[in-house]
């Protein structure tokens, strides 16, 4: 892929030709470290379908421990990572529905997913909502600065949201809001870095689309909040979102970007999982890497594979272990723990990728976006063979939290079991600078894991 | 003059004078209309629609929530402001509806997430700069032109016709203030038509184009107030066409002209001769039956190598042939709906049927034309059925499920949390019937499915892609069925005898009264609402479908509206 650092004009334009809103002086010299020096960013990282307990978590103590054959391609980053084990899906661990579905919500969100009553349609599993919020949105609520673009970003691997999506939503804002994960690279890019005023490349047209979007917003914003001084209490919780939604996009429409950003070339179209998984992932952890450091978002989520739909094949990028089934079916049965171990490595190798990924974008103090930046690699199944249950729940940190977190480290907490939720408040507070007490629903959340910060 | 105005003058002139041969039959569908043959009921001598009684009952109305424009009314009102924009191709979010509420109107859950926001805004920069890059289009809306030094009164005179034609009330003096001021951003960067491109921009964006913000005159009962004229033709505009009022309506509304019984009953008789009220029927059992997302079913090739989206489409068609002739041509009542003895096919779906010798276009069939294929009005529509089957096979489920929820208005509960999905196993020489006994023999599934499938296996003759079947793995269909837990219980077979069964229902007219007050009022019914949806279920079985749109505007709950505490 080329990368240039882009010069004033270079940005303006994008690198397919497009123009990025203005005004761009005042951010280049405001925000000349915004992206790789100390302002944080959080990735949750999502493949579902299950991991093979057994061959996971590692062995060992905090500082020495040995990494087991399905994480064995993070050695790299060894001392860039946080491994556990003893952590229980507290909050997502249905009885009735074991490891699928419904419990990889509650993993991430700390609260139980329920039944909603709205959906039609007759399959059980199309039915099933969050209640909570999940981790990323709550850390988007709290990190999203005013030279962002947008809140969070919702990427996608193996996973066209057809049919049930909630199978592959890793990030939601309740039962109504599920943010569902962006698979098509040609069309992140277009969403994150070409600008609505495409037709025309130059300056004076970017900042004439600014002038006329500035005054249709100040105009629009106006009239929403002279209806909402008339309404009673649930007409205006409506106006009141609307007028939120209208914020939102005032500040994607009106955002500058961040000087210290490469962008990269437009994806060409054409390229699928099916055909070229390694170079589709690629590509989608460059956009992700590059949205980050453009300061376009600081909170990212990125769904490898949902939880149960499409049933994704490796035998075209896994030689070493005959594959012989996709990830879900052989999720189900015992005989396959070692496609399974062999699946979750080439997932972790990916892992792998895309911290190298972060690791290009240098900061001038000799560190990179890599150290500022901390991803949260989860999977709803913890013993997808054995039990098909989703406890002990696997949670790997990688990257970092700007120094402020010590990385390098086996947490094990068997002896003293913690619930997803206290590993969630942890994370939270960690990446946000915050004291909460409680993280989802608090009847799974006794506090920060120990020793922990 | 918008296209409806213009179909009503022509209506109201004699046909052939110039400029009146190209007024559409239809606006929207493309499906023939037969005219309204219907007669039109009249008001005078009904004691209950007096202005009067309605005053009297005016505490009775239920909560009346702000309604946003469903995306069909937002299309249809951008299409009577600026002309047709479907070559836009604009995108809006796909609005929420369930199987007992299948209307896409429900006031109080039409939330605008960021991405819907995002795609009106979106939409307003497309829709404004394509009606300043068309003359014929913007000339419309430049009602004046802008001379050197004056041109700031000429956009306050623009900015004013255009806001009180799109807001669909008198502009206030602050609207058009506000505008202007984007006028002024515009003019200055670029000249006088970008500014009003701009002014347009946002008017599509603004509340008062987005919603259906009522004002209200006088209260009439604790809580309660009577709608203004400007209210009221925006009510009937909504109602009848889905859209925007036409010029007729502002001007009775300006002239105060909306109040009574008898000024309302005199514009909908107007109203519904015209091509937006075919459609709004249309629009209505498009969504009723489920039938706005049959492009995107899809059968499994193996079984059904014939079904493709052409079909799919053309059985929707059938379905709104059928619809437009029994609700405007015949008795208009909703036993014809059910159970009408025809339907209506052309080459595409005869071929696809079996039917041979048909043309281009649909024509009226009666049932012993069809070569066995049973014809019950709805029932049998091919579409209904084949969205509500599997890819590989019938859904006798799903079909109950539907003949519950949409004509009996029952909620069928979702299935307890140890259900099994997995479906029982097919052998050989097996029918759908014998396979989905497992559910009748297993106590936990048969509570349940019991309400449902002992309905939708009447259905058997018609297979999973809407072909007529008379045997399934050899052996002969047997439609044999049964209601449980209505006022019509009792053995039937075929979808003929569940017709006659529905047609004598009382919870089925009043559940389709329901769904029609649904789709009118953008909310549920509620207890002190009964004595409308009663009448409402009484005329859809006697004095027909059209009277019983007309009395949906001659109730308090079209007349008067409650005031939200805190509310101003």
């Amino acid at each position: 892929m080329k990368k240039t650092p882009l010069s004033r004009r270079t940005l303006l334009r994008g690198a397919g030709g497009v123009a990025i809103a203005l005004p761009m002086l005042e951010a280049m010299e405001s925000s000349a470290d915004a992206a790789t020096g100390g302002q944080k960013k959080f990735i949750s990282f999502f493949s579902g379908c299950g991991v093979t307990g057994e061959t996971f978590f590692p062995t060992g103590t905090e500082k020495s421990f040995t990494l087991p054959e399905s994480v064995t391609a993070l050695t790299k980053y060894k001392d860039k990572i946080i491994f556990f084990d003893g952590i229980t899906n507290a909050s997502g661990n249905d009885p009735e529905y074991g490891g699928h579905q419904g419990s990889h919500v509650g993993m991430i969100s700390g609260s139980p997913f329920v039944f909603s009553a709205d959906v039609a349609d007759p399959d059980h599993y199309e039915k099933m909502r969050p209640t909570g919020t999940s981790l990323d949105q709550k850390i988007a609520q709290k990190l999203r600065s005013s030279s962002n673009k947008f809140a969070s970003l919702q990427f996608g691997v193996m996973n066209r949201p057809s049919g049930n999506n909630f199978d592959i939503a890793a990030s939601f804002t309740g039962e109504k809001g599920l943010l569902l994960p962006e698979p098509d690279p040609a069309a992140i890019f277009k969403m994150i870095f070409q600008d609505g005023a495409a037709s025309a490349g130059d300056v004076a047209t970017a900042e004439l689309a600014r002038q006329k979007r500035k005054s249709i917003l100040d105009f629009i914003k106006s009239r929403y909040t002279a209806l909402n001084a008339r309404l009673g209490a649930d007409d205006k919780a409506r106006i009141d979102q609307h007028l939120t939604s209208i914020r939102e996009i005032e500040q994607q429409l009106l955002a500058s970007t961040s000087s210290n950003c490469m962008i990269p070339s437009r994806p060409t179209s054409g390229i699928t999982p099916e055909k070229d998984l390694d170079g589709y992932a690629k590509l989608q952890f460059s956009l992700l890497a590059a949205a980050l450091a453009c300061d376009l978002t600081n909170v990212a989520s990125l769904t490898w594979f949902g939880t149960r739909g499409g049933d994704f094949n490796y035998k075209n990028v896994i030689k070493d272990v005959a594959i012989t089934g996709g990830h879900h079916g052989l999720s189900h049965n015992q005989a396959d723990t070692p496609q399974i171990t062999a699946i979750n490595n080439y997932i972790a190798q990916n892992i792998a990728i895309l911290m190298a990924s972060l690791d290009t974008y240098k900061t001038s103090a000799g560190g990179s976006l890599l150290d500022s930046t901390l991803i949260l690699w989860w999977n709803e199944l913890g013993f997808s063979n054995a039990t098909h249950q989703s406890s002990p729940a696997p949670f790997v940190l990688a990257g970092g939290n700007g120094g402020a977190l010590k990385m390098g480290r086996f947490l094990n907490y068997n002896s003293q079991k913690q619930s997803n939720n206290n590993l969630l408040l942890s994370v939270y507070n960690a990446v946000t600078d915050s004291s909460d007490v409680t993280f989802g629903d608090p009847r799974y959340c006794t506090g920060v894991l120990p020793g922990f910060a | 003059m918008s296209n409806i105005s213009k179909v009503l003058f022509c209506s109201l002139i004699a046909v052939g004078i110039a400029g009146c041969d190209h007024a559409p039959e239809r606006s929207k569908y493309g499906i023939p209309s037969g005219g309204t043959q219907v007669q039109l009921p009249s008001t005078a001598g009904d004691s209950s629609v007096q202005d009067g009684a309605l005053k009297s009952s005016a505490g009775l109305v239920g909560a009346t929530p702000l309604r946003r424009l469903t995306n069909n009314d937002y299309t249809n009102s951008v299409t009577d402001l600026v002309g047709d924009i479907s070559s836009l191709n604009i995108q809006l979010l796909k609005e929420s509806s369930s199987l007992i509420y299948p209307f896409t109107n429900h006031a109080t859950e039409q939330y605008v997430p960021t991405a819907l926001a995002n795609q009106y805004f979106v939409a307003a920069e497309m829709i404004a700069a394509a009606t300043f890059k068309d003359k014929t289009r913007s000339n419309k809306i430049l009602t004046c032109t802008p001379l050197k030094g004056t041109e700031e009164t000429c956009a306050a005179i623009v900015l004013k016709a255009l806001a009180t034609k799109a807001f669909r009330r008198l502009a206030t003096a602050e609207q058009v203030s506000g505008l202007l001021e984007i006028w002024r951003a515009g003019f200055k960067a670029v000249d006088f038509n970008t500014g009003v491109e701009w002014a347009l921009a946002a008017v599509l964006q603004a509340p008062e184009f987005l919603y259906r913000i009522e004002m209200g005159t006088a209260p009439a009962a604790p809580g309660v107030v009577a709608l203004d004229s400007w209210d009221m033709a925006n009510r009937l505009s909504y109602l009848i066409w889905n859209s925007a009022p036409d010029q007729m309506l502002m001007d009775a509304a300006k002239n105060d002209k909306l109040k009574t019984v008898a000024d309302v009953s005199a514009q909908v008789d107007r109203m519904l001769v015209m091509p937006g009220a075919h459609d709004m029927v249309i629009h209505f059992h498009d969504q009723w039956l489920g039938l706005e997302t049959i492009d995107t079913v899809q059968k499994d090739p193996k079984s059904f190598p014939n079904f493709n989206k052409t079909i799919a489409l053309a059985m929707r068609d059938e379905v709104r042939n059928f619809v437009e002739d029994a609700v405007w041509n015949g008795d208009s009542k909703l036993q014809t709906l059910l159970s009408g003895q025809y339907t209506y096919l052309n080459k595409t779906l005869g071929d696809y049927y079996g039917i041979k010798g048909l043309g281009a276009t649909f024509t009226k069939m009666s049932e012993n034309k069809l070569g066995g294929r049973p014809a019950s009005g709805i029932l049998t529509m091919a579409g209904m059925l084949a969205v509500r089957s599997n890819a590989n096979d019938t859904s006798p489920t799903r079909r109950g499920a539907f003949v519950r929820s949409a004509l009996f208005c029952q909620t069928m509960p979702n299935p307890p949390d140890n259900a099994i999905f997995t479906s029982p196993v097919s052998k050989p020489n097996m029918t759908r019937r014998d396979l989905i006994e497992a559910h009748a023999t297993n106590a936990a599934c048969a509570a349940c499915h019991n309400l449902m499938d002992p309905i939708g296996l009447a259905f058997e003759n018609i297979d999973a892609a809407g072909v007529y079947r008379d045997k399934e793995s050899g052996k002969t269909i047997d439609a044999s069925a049964e209601l449980f837990a209505t006022d019509v219980d009792g053995k039937f077979s075929g979808p003929s005898e569940l017709a006659n069964k529905m047609s004598v229902s009382k919870k089925v007219a009043d559940c389709v009264a329901t769904h029609w007050f649904q789709f009118a009022y953008g909310r549920d019914p509620i207890a002190s609402d009964a004595p409308v949806v009663k009448e409402l279920g009484t005329r859809l079985t006697t004095t027909g479908i059209i009277s019983a749109i007309k009395y949906l505007t001659q109730t308090p709950q079209f007349f008067y509206r409650t005031v939200a505490e805190g509310a101003k």
